[in-house]
């Protein structure tokens, strides 16, 4: 697998601000995330893809924040790991836009009342038969995005959710007749209403 | 803790994963080592990354060496696709889905490792062996149609594992031709086809 092969290199070391040009960075994986609006169906590749970046991006963002906290308390310098905790929080932040921006996107429009996830009985034939999961079709693809942004909230402040986010978790909680999809948009608003005054003024 | 203030990181983590690789083997293992795999693991994708864009490239010496050789990733990815979960209560929900979201990240490792197949008896013994996982997820006891505390976790491990089954078979190939496999495949069909018969003759 190509690391992250959206089309071009996406330079995370550039983040550590070893080559100090994290601007570059973003501009990179933005101009390459968003070929990821355009897709139709269940793209398994871009799932992996999103997920892996998830994954780097968690990495990236304790590793950063532990050498910070070692540094300072050694009364070291902690600056190179300030640039590569800031990168983390803007892929997390950048990711999160995107995965806004597909689920926003006309081909998924109201995706949370009409994607169903597969019936019991063919899981339950495929288990009995030890076929393994069934395919990945849409209703896993939706889930799967909703579970990458669950993960970044973990990184980003809530000052800096991208706009809409709240709200669109809100429509799935309140229109989506699948509860995994309630659930999980749950998960995501979670992050959103630590802040008791950002609670309460969402639900003035 | 593991090795000195003085060792190399890259040894550090080195032991750190032999480690939590004999507790899973020796099935002394909680949610937090399942946690601290994810964590490990998830690091030396980072380290992948970083070291295989720019192997120059001045770095902190905590991501500039690989330090889990692939032959280990291979063994974390045996055990993890292995049967964790002996004793159903509640607590075996969370174990179950750190273990899918490990594997997971384990077998995304070996792709940053540049595996892209595997033995033809291996990839055959960690098919079944994901196959039954996913067949014990959906044999749990107690499931319900009905909202309940267990669908959350039920769905969420469900969508791991199917996750990491399509990872799985769309990243890595088995390492025989394809005649083998025709060959694999004809011989199945024919067992089928048997077992059919005798079953109608009884």
């Amino acid at each position: 697998m190509d690391h992250f092969d959206f089309g071009h290199e996406i330079d995370l070391c550039q983040g550590f601000g070893i080559m100090g040009d994290l601007g570059s960075t973003l501009k990179d994986l933005d101009s390459n995330l968003s070929g990821l609006v355009q897709c139709s169906n269940s793209s398994n590749q871009d799932l992996f893809k999103l997920q892996g970046l998830t994954r780097i991006a968690r990495a990236l963002h304790l590793y950063s924040q532990i050498c910070i906290q070692s540094a300072e308390s050694r009364e070291g310098v902690a600056n190179p790991h300030r640039e590569a905790l800031e990168c983390s929080k803007q892929i997390a932040l950048l990711t999160l836009r995107h995965i806004l921006k597909i689920l926003n996107s006309t081909i998924n429009e109201g995706f949370e009342t009409s994607v169903r996830p597969p019936l019991d009985l063919h899981e339950q034939i495929s288990a009995l038969f030890n076929r393994g999961p069934v395919k990945l079709d849409r209703f896993q693809y939706l889930y799967g995005l909703l579970d990458c942004a669950s993960q970044l909230g973990c990184i980003v402040g809530i000052e800096e959710y991208p706009n809409g986010f709240a709200a669109r978790m809100r429509s799935i909680i309140a229109r989506s007749g699948e509860a995994s999809f309630r659930l999980k948009a749950v998960s995501n608003s979670s992050f959103l209403y630590r802040d008791k005054e950002l609670f309460s003024s969402n639900f003035r | 803790m593991i090795g000195t203030p003085q060792t190399p990181p890259a040894t550090a983590r080195a032991l750190l994963a032999e480690e939590l690789l004999a507790a899973i083997k020796n099935s002394s293992y909680d949610s937090q080592t399942l946690q601290e795999i994810v964590l490990v693991i998830d690091h030396e994708c980072l380290c992948r990354e970083s070291q295989d864009r720019f192997p120059n490239l001045r770095r902190p010496d905590d991501i500039s060496n690989r330090a889990i050789a692939t032959s280990v990733i291979g063994d974390f990815a045996e055990q993890l696709s292995s049967c964790l979960v002996h004793h159903i209560n509640a607590s075996s929900r969370l174990i179950r889905e750190l273990q899918f979201r490990a594997l997971l990240s384990v077998l995304a490792l070996l792709q940053l490792d540049g595996v892209h197949a595997v033995h033809a008896d291996v990839h055959r013994k960690w098919q079944t062996k994901i196959n039954n996982r996913f067949r014990e997820l959906i044999w749990l006891p107690g499931q319900s149609p009905r909202l309940s505390t267990e669908t959350f976790p039920r769905v969420q491990c469900a969508h791991l594992i199917s996750l990491g089954a399509a990872y799985y078979s769309q990243q890595f190939v088995p390492a025989e031709p394809v005649a083998a496999r025709i060959l694999a495949i004809g011989s199945n069909v024919m067992q089928l086809v048997v077992m059919v018969a005798n079953i109608a003759l009884v």
